[in-house]
């Protein structure tokens, strides 16, 4: 007989052969072999009902742009709002933007499905909200815009082999007019107001047209309001309640309106 | 293709000569995706092909993240750039 308790607990529950119970453990841990094996660091999300969309460098569009440039794909974007939109789980919608512009069409691609969603969005500028980010800024249904965020407002300009007839301004007049309208519509700015920032001279030192720095966009009813990550925060969770409050009848401050 | 951009062009377009890839077209668990291939059995995912839609929502799977394939991938399809790949050759 064996009295030895180590034994006897190594006796009772076998580890298998030559794995440890601690080894066993281990590898039934999915993201913790992920880390061993891969060298992959993809921690476990916590559920959330907002989702947070990041649109940082340049709008990547029909062209895949050269690899020193930081972009945002708008191929991934695309289909990220609609998993979004129609996900119960996910209630609300929090655009971080900060983004130098990019492709025009990939720009008012994005902005016109934000602009488009049923649930609630509050997007932030932070640092930069430039060129195309206006329109993206501006399609949340309520934006912030960090006090020393930027927004360069300027012309479009034609890439590419450019001919030497009228009809090449009237295109770039309307390649611009889809940006001016959707801006416009979007905020409280007024097509001559944001007209006049754009054709602006004296301003910026390559190019004319104007930067709006945090206080300024807002005067100009650009931007909703200058504030940051808590503000948006907690106007979303505002939306969202209103919103869960007005789909179970709640309308009256909580009393079901039969 | 317009590019409205404060970045002057010459910056945003330095290098744009230079063909990426090649990449790799892989489909792990019912995700299609196109990959550059990085290390031996390791890649950096360049976008989605086609996916269910909550994939989409998982930032492991945005482009840019690293993705280990080999023993795991079901089909692997070698192309040279993005330009020649037609995902409708049989």
């Amino acid at each position: 007989m064996n009295d030895n308790p180590y034994v006897k607990l190594t006796s009772e529950q076998p580890p298998g052969p030559g794995v440890s119970p601690m080894e066993e453990a281990r590898r039934a841990n999915a993201a913790v072999e992920a880390v061993v094996q891969l060298g992959q660091t993809a921690v476990p999300q916590a559920e959330s009902n907002v989702f947070c969309l990041t649109i940082i460098g340049q709008v990547e569009g029909h062209m895949i742009l050269p690899p020193q440039n930081k972009t945002t794909k708008y191929e991934h974007i695309i289909p990220q709002l609609v998993a979004a939109e129609q996900n119960p789980k996910i209630e609300g919608i929090l655009i971080i933007l900060n983004t130098v512009g990019g492709d025009v069409e990939a720009g008012l691609a994005i902005a016109e499905m934000i602009a488009s969603l049923s649930k609630p969005k509050v997007g932030i500028v932070l640092g930069g909200g430039h060129s195309i980010g206006g329109p993206i800024a501006v399609s949340a249904d309520y934006t912030y815009i960090a006090e020393t965020a930027t927004m360069t407002i300027h012309p479009i300009r034609l890439n590419g082999l450019i001919i030497g007839v009228p009809q090449t301004f009237e295109y770039l007049e309307k390649m611009q007019e889809r940006v001016v309208g959707f801006v416009t519509r979007h905020s409280r700015i007024t097509e001559d107001k944001f007209k006049e920032l754009m054709n602006k001279t004296g301003e910026l030192n390559r190019d004319i047209g104007t930067t709006v720095i945090g206080e300024d966009a807002v005067k100009h009813g650009l931007i909703d309001a200058v504030g940051g990550l808590g503000d948006a925060m907690r106007h979303l969770n505002q939306m969202i309640m209103e919103r869960r409050g007005v789909q179970s009848g709640n309308v009256l401050g909580g009393v079901r309106v039969q | 293709m317009t590019l409205y951009t404060a970045m002057p062009l010459e910056l945003v377009l330095d290098g744009a000569g230079q063909e990426p890839g090649p990449f790799v077209d892989l489909s792990i668990g019912g995700v299609t995706m196109r990959v550059l291939p990085i290390a031996p059995g390791l890649g950096r995912i360049e976008r989605l092909l086609s996916a269910p839609l909550d994939y989409y929502l998982k930032p492991e799977y945005s482009p840019g993240q690293t993705i280990a394939y080999g023993e795991r991938s079901i089909q692997a399809d070698y192309t040279q750039t993005a330009s020649e790949y037609s995902p409708y050759e049989v």
